[in-house]
């Protein structure tokens, strides 16, 4: 396809100017969701992180309790 | 572990009794454990907060992007059309497709996912883009 150059209406390009301000707008809107985001899957992953140490502590006491309750002398 | 029968139990109560060595110790591992296990809810509430806001974020996000998308699609709009003869050189460069043959009318016509209807889309524009190398 020949790169000819084309002419829009006025009317359009003014059309066009405001589209891309509010695009500009909406996707400054998508980079802060983004970033909302990744800071709540950071937050969940230090949740899961916390909840596998004490799921450990819980077991590492278990098993003292055990030992002290079952252990023969 | 010792055990040891009750000395002023009626003789019928065969009560007998553990002994347990460090029962301070015990008793604390034990409290320390039940302190954890709240921990362990507490964890459970605050993810499920966390995934609550991710969600309504995910949302918002999901809507700014099909606004985005419209828009796009208005900007396109709003370009000039192709003149008809670049369309004509256009299709005569284009080969000439096989004809396959038409899909039986029995078949249930299955509504198309949304993941496909992007890939449409995508298809759609690379299409576009391709024949702008050209």
């Amino acid at each position: 396809m020949a790169n000819v150059p084309v002419f829009v209406k006025i009317n359009d390009y003014k059309e066009i100017l405001d589209i891309v301000d509010v695009m500009k707008q909406k996707l400054k809107e998508t980079k802060l969701s983004l970033e909302h985001i990744k800071a709540l899957k950071m937050q969940e992953d230090q949740e899961i992180a916390d909840w596998e140490k004490n799921v450990s502590e819980i077991t590492k006491r278990l098993t003292f309790i055990d030992s002290a309750f079952f252990e023969n002398e | 572990m010792k055990m040891a029968k009750k000395s002023t139990a009626p003789a019928e109560d065969e009560s007998y009794f553990v002994s347990i060595k460090n029962p301070l110790e015990l008793r604390k591992h034990l409290l320390e454990s039940s302190k954890k296990s709240i921990h362990c809810l507490q964890n459970y509430q605050r993810i499920l907060l966390i995934r609550e806001k991710k969600q309504k974020e995910l949302s918002e996000l999901h809507n700014t992007l099909k606004e985005l998308a419209y828009l796009n699609k208005k900007f396109n709009e709003k370009l000039p059309k192709y003149s008809s003869e670049l369309l004509h050189e256009k299709k005569a460069e284009e080969p000439k497709l096989e004809k396959r043959p038409k899909p039986t009318a029995s078949k249930p016509v299955k509504e198309k996912t949304e993941l496909e209807k992007l890939e449409d889309s995508l298809s759609s524009i690379e299409g576009k883009l391709n024949s702008l190398n050209k």
